[in-house]
């Protein structure tokens, strides 16, 4: 995972943990339920899983902490409650492997498998 | 929610378990999140039914130990990358690595299920040396490698004679025996205790003089032990109790102060021994101070001593000798009782093991062959069983199984049957346990290690019956 021009394909749980930060700054358990909600069940990181893909990010400098955003709930006293945001570099490279997955699935279009995706 | 949290606090502990196996850097900088994070989903499935609720707990810790050990042994960045795509892994699930050991134990399982008569005969046959093995070990254990309850038992030596002296002899030698910090008499004598409107009983008992549990060095878990003028005539008279009689009491800490009827007379309670703690044999229950006299020539007593600092039990010619002149000084023995003759101390270790350690080394060593030829002999069955299966196999690799997979398969096979085994070997060193009990009790005297037999052996009834 060196540069985003030559990622591999990243795994399904990333994807979707970059796209649950597109939006704006996140905490750790709402990530987890927005990229179970979002993959509709099918990606269901554990706690474990979901912090060291973070540790990763952070590595990577697609992800970093972040000060709560002002309209953040209240937290339950005692409770840290770190939030993680996109970087410039992350969100590039989730616009890159969207557009490989967008050409994925243009190529089964051209095969009649799925209808062509529509246009942005 | 607190409430909820702690009722939940076990599971809570059981995550931070789970979080402690990540690297400490990993731990320092996500630790109290990942802890938030469980909190939040403890929270997320309050609504739940509980098995529902705990199920969800006990998957995230699950998940979070197998994330830790993954985290400490491969931290690579693969973990971003797509490798099993729609498979299980960082997406949830269980990891690849560990649904295969999963799909092995299954199979391993099912394979030694319709396999009754290998499985059973490879079983049995471990599950004998295993428990006969740890039964054996069990006495020996005890016996020849554990500490016995007493303080630095290296300084504490046992008279010549056993059995054999009068208190005229110790009250001569009390507090002057050179190369000694302190020496103590003791005697058997048990006790029929009274306790309120229940039967009366009979209670293995010793009694000594007020040095006794000094000699020992041994911490009582209530009260004090015996302290001079105990053993005075016409003293107080106090007891204490071991740990296994203070429990069958009542256990409570208002036991000091209270009087017990021992043998028609009102005792004080004034102490408990801890847990663990026997002299000198595990069978005893109660220890009171002997009142002492000049006058009281019976030959039943055992002296034993601590040795002063800098002495060693096993290098005591010189103190002995003197010990030797002052009696031969004092009294005039008859030729077959004479104590000037073959003089010297036995490390109380020895005292109990007496000529046993050869005997229990040879059987232990023989009963480890007995393990070894069994084991063996499973061998043998499995690589039998590896030959009959060489078709399976074979259609297995053709298949595109990799070899190490088909190693793995078998090498859980294996796994499956020792830990059956272990746990029937388990079950019958217990069971060879209850059964020495109960040959203890039935027969009379055999719980009374001072005479001899097979189950005169202090340590191993330690294990056996209370203290």
């Amino acid at each position: 995972v060196s540069s985003h021009s030559s990622n591999p394909l990243l795994a399904p749980v990333v994807q979707y943990l970059l796209l649950a930060l597109a939006d704006g700054p996140s905490w750790g358990y709402a990530i987890m339920k927005q990229i179970e909600l979002e993959s509709a069940g099918a990606v269901r990181p554990d706690i474990g899983a979901l912090y060291r893909i973070i540790a990763r990010l952070s590595e990577q400098g697609w992800v970093e902490g972040c000060a709560a955003p002002a309209s953040a709930d209240e937290v339950h006293p005692g409770r840290a409650r770190r939030y993680y945001r996109l970087t410039r570099s992350g969100r590039a490279a989730l616009r890159t492997e969207l557009a490989r997955l967008r050409a994925v699935v243009e190529l089964g279009a051209r095969h009649d498998l799925v209808p062509r995706p529509s246009q942005p | 929610m607190n409430g909820k949290r702690t009722a939940g606090s076990w599971l809570n502990r059981l995550f931070g378990m789970a979080v402690s196996l990540y690297p400490p850097d990993f731990r320092k900088r996500f630790g109290p999140e990942m802890r938030d994070a469980f909190d939040d989903l403890r929270d997320d499935t309050a609504g739940r039914p509980r098995a529902d609720r705990t199920a969800a707990a006990l998957r995230a810790v699950l998940g979070c130990a197998v994330g830790g050990i993954r985290e400490r042994f491969a931290p690579e960045r693969r973990v971003l990358v797509h490798v099993n795509y729609g498979r299980a892994g960082s997406n949830g699930g269980p990891p690849k690595v560990l649904s295969n050991w999963i799909a092995d134990v299954r199979y391993a399982a099912r394979r030694l299920r319709t396999r009754p008569g290998y499985t059973l005969v490879a079983v049995l046959t471990l599950a004998l040396g295993v428990g006969g093995t740890a039964a054996i070990y069990g006495i020996a254990r005890g016996l020849l490698f554990d500490a016995l309850p007493y303080a630095d038992e290296r300084e504490v030596g046992v008279f010549w004679k056993k059995t054999d002296w009068t208190e005229e002899e110790f009250l001569h030698m009390r507090g002057r025996a050179p190369g000694f910090r302190e020496i103590a008499l003791y005697r058997s004598r048990d006790a029929i205790m009274r306790d309120g409107d229940a039967p009366a009983r009979l209670l293995p008992g010793v009694s000594g003089s007020a040095e006794l549990f000094d000699v020992l060095g041994a911490a009582r878990v209530l009260g004090r032990g015996f302290r001079a003028g105990d053993d005075a005539e016409g003293a107080e008279p106090v007891a204490v109790l071991s740990y296994g009689l203070w429990r069958e009491l009542g256990g409570g800490s208002s036991i000091i102060g209270s009087r017990l009827t021992l043998d028609g007379r009102p005792h004080n309670v004034i102490g408990v021994m801890p847990r663990g703690f026997w002299f000198p044999d595990p069978s005893v229950r109660i220890w009171t101070p002997e009142s002492l006299s000049p006058e009281t020539r019976n030959w039943n007593s055992t002296l034993i001593g601590r040795v002063a600092p800098g002495q060693v039990v096993r290098a005591m010619e010189a103190p002995v000798a003197a010990v030797v002149a002052m009696l031969d000084e004092r009294f005039d023995y008859p030729a077959q009782w004479d104590k000037t003759k073959g003089a010297h101390i036995m490390p109380i270790r020895d005292d109990i093991v007496g000529g046993m350690s050869t005997a229990l080394y040879v059987t232990l060593g023989a009963m480890a062959l007995i393990l070894l030829i069994a084991c063996a002999n499973v061998a043998a069955l499995m690589l039998g069983q590896i030959d009959a299966r060489s078709t399976e196999l074979a259609v297995r690799l053709a298949l595109g199984a990799h070899r190490k997979r088909l190693v793995q398969q078998m090498i859980v096979e294996a796994v499956l049957i020792a830990c059956a085994a272990g746990a029937l070997g388990a079950a019958i060193a217990g069971a060879d346990s209850a059964g020495c009990r109960m040959h203890c009790r039935l027969v009379p005297g055999l719980n009374r290690p001072r005479r001899t037999g097979p189950c005169s052996l202090p340590r191993w009834q330690s294990h056996l019956l209370p203290h």
